[in-house]
């Protein structure tokens, strides 16, 4: 050990794994490549110099009104839906200090499911089904935190287990409500419920969808440093300096929001949220710095991905996205837990 | 020298026991405190409440460079005054240097950059906990004394003008408890940092404190020189077991085995 005197002049790492060039333009090459193939697959293959055409409004109608009028809003859905779990995934992990945290594990994505469909029921227009989600979230978080608090101390563990159990009841609500609901509007919910992004009511949205993903990513961009100290408990984050309270309340509601909507959107789409801030973790490191914009990015990628696939693969019947996250999801991360034993990731 | 920390009419309990009552002391800059008592007496409830962890209770006046701990801003608290925990979180995987960086976290700007300064602080605090070579690890694949090596790191690279220390060298082999114990030491004369730390090990008291807090348990408290304080006697009655002392080419050690 005595040793290791002689190497202090080394420099510092600045990046613990790929430099940040590469990190950029890997960020962008994934990003296209999920687009494109958001472009090409679908009830109808386009080859890309058709796409090409059609993007510069030439060519054949039709496929410049499906590359214009259906593909594009589907992918800047898609995008953004997937960017704002992947983020709330990476706060409630940071928050519950677990690597199993995310938006659909803990019942915040069932919170908004329920506000949402009691709204559609009644009738209410788009941005009423959005407030209430939002409530729905925010009132799942506080109900968790509530819950864990009431049957003792709020430790991580706790609420993981107590999100677990909520989420289990929220589902139950759902199919109660779904089961209560009149028949022809059945169908819609049911496949807008189990994460797709075809019945969104959100399409007219999906403008919306990628500023607020954008915007999502630069206003917590700040606080990527507290985070990392929050990494090491909530006392250590005081002693260092951070008011922990405050912080930990603003980001519970900032996920909620989040996860709001994107259900909205998209309905229940499992596994982005757990997976991507994983994916992120394994590449660059736990350093929120990087961890944030990568979870938005890449998550926003890989439901482009999925959704393009969801499309195409059963044509021209669709299957819903949340189907095939889940398919996707599941081998992943048996993959990363199996991985984790060498690099230590997930274990605790 | 103006003391760092003064503590005045500190009344603290535990669930089921008083901690202590009327406390007061003053930590002056160069001092190193040791806290000294049985398993569960409160050594860490007190060292949080000395942090600002806990609120301090009604009456009682708890103060760091003269002014009123809860009217400190946090971050220029924590650029003055740091604490290492008995445990911390496992948590995700930071490396070992990032995870020795945060201590970095109350000098650093809005955008939370390091500088050149912080990066090279936490590197020479890296190598004092002999982490140097395990700088881009996981901090989850440490064993446990290198956890602990890892925690003392983040604080050190904090550089702090008081550190408060919940038993330190815990879980750290022979080596790393002189080699810690002994840069505190330097910190404090060299520096004139002041150091407060709770312990088990009544010889290390003697070795490397100049004044120490017995917690007799209810409440009784002893504050005084260590040379004073740390007697067979007092030692004996404070962990209610034969305490003998004996001399040794390097000075008093103390037996119980």
């Amino acid at each position: 050990m005595g040793l290791e005197t002689t190497r202090q002049r080394e420099r510092p790492p600045l990046f613990a794994h790929p430099p940040l060039p590469l990190l950029i333009g890997g960020t962008i090459l994934i990003m296209a490549g999920s687009c494109l193939t958001g472009l090409m697959l679908g009830g109808v293959a386009l080859p890309p110099p058709s796409i090409l055409e059609a993007l510069r409004h030439e060519g054949p109608v039709v496929i410049q009104t499906i590359v214009w009028k259906l593909r594009i809003p589907r992918i800047l859905l898609a995008f953004s839906v997937g960017g704002l779990l992947a983020l709330s995934g990476a706060l409630l992990q940071v928050l519950l200090r677990n690597p199993l945290a995310d938006p659909y594990v803990l019942g915040v994505s069932g919170g908004a499911a329920v506000a949402a469909l009691l709204s559609f029921m009644a009738g209410l227009p788009l941005y009423g089904v959005m407030g209430n989600a939002f409530l729905g979230a925010a009132l799942a978080t506080a109900l968790l935190l509530l819950l864990t608090r009431l049957t003792g101390p709020i430790t991580p563990i706790r609420l993981l287990l107590t999100g677990i159990i909520m989420a289990s009841g929220l589902s139950a609500v759902v199919t109660l409500l779904l089961a209560l609901s009149p028949e022809p509007t059945l169908h819609t919910l049911l496949f807008w419920l189990m994460g797709s992004l075809a019945y969104s009511p959100g399409m007219v949205a999906a403008g919306m969808g990628l500023p607020a993903l954008l915007l999502a990513i630069l206003l917590l961009w700040p606080f990527a440093g507290e985070l990392n100290v929050l990494l090491r408990g909530v006392e250590t984050a005081q002693s260092l300096g951070v008011h922990t309270g405050r912080l930990t309340l603003g980001l519970y509601l900032f996920a909620s929001l989040c996860t709001a909507l994107a259900v909205t959107q998209a309905g229940m789409i499992g596994f982005v949220g757990l997976i991507v801030p994983h994916l992120v973790r394994m590449t660059v490191g736990a350093d929120h710095r990087k961890l944030l914009p990568l979870a938005g990015l890449w998550g926003g990628s890989l439901l482009v991905a999925a959704d393009a696939l969801a499309r195409s693969l059963l044509a021209p019947r669709e299957l819903p996205v949340g189907v095939l996250t889940a398919f996707l999801g599941v081998p992943l991360f048996l993959l990363l837990l199996a991985r984790s034993n060498r690099t230590g990731i997930l274990r605790s | 020298m103006n003391p760092t920390l003064e503590v005045a009419h500190l009344d603290l309990a535990s669930p089921h026991d008083v901690i202590c009552e009327n406390l007061s002391l003053c930590v002056r800059p160069g001092e190193v405190w040791g806290i000294l008592g049985p398993n569960g007496v409160g050594k860490s409830t007190l060292l949080k409440t000395l942090a600002g962890l806990r609120p301090a209770p009604e009456g009682s006046s708890i103060r760091l460079d003269g002014q009123p701990l809860e009217r400190w801003a946090r971050r220029a608290r924590a650029r003055r005054m740091a604490i290492l925990l008995q445990d911390n979180e496992p948590g995700l995987p930071l490396t070992v240097f990032e995870t020795a960086l945060l201590g970095r976290h109350p000098h650093l700007g809005l955008w939370g950059r390091p500088h050149h300064g912080d990066l090279r602080r936490t590197l020479s605090a890296l190598r004092i906990a002999g982490l140097l070579g395990q700088r881009q690890s996981p901090s989850q694949a440490l064993s446990a004394g290198e956890s602990r090596r890892l925690s003392v790191a983040l604080i050190l690279a904090q550089d702090p003008d008081l550190y408060l220390l919940d038993e330190p060298t815990t879980q750290l082999d022979l080596h790393y408890q002189r080699r810690l114990f002994e840069h505190f030491l330097g910190l404090a004369r060299k520096r004139g940092k002041a150091i407060v730390m709770a312990l088990h090990d009544p010889t290390a008291a003697i070795r490397f404190t100049t004044r120490v807090l017995l917690l007799l348990g209810g409440g009784r408290t002893v504050v005084g020189d260590s040379r004073d304080c740390l007697t067979p006697e007092h030692l004996t009655a404070l962990y209610g077991t034969d305490v003998v002392a004996a001399h040794s080419p390097r000075g008093l050690v103390f037996d119980v085995f």
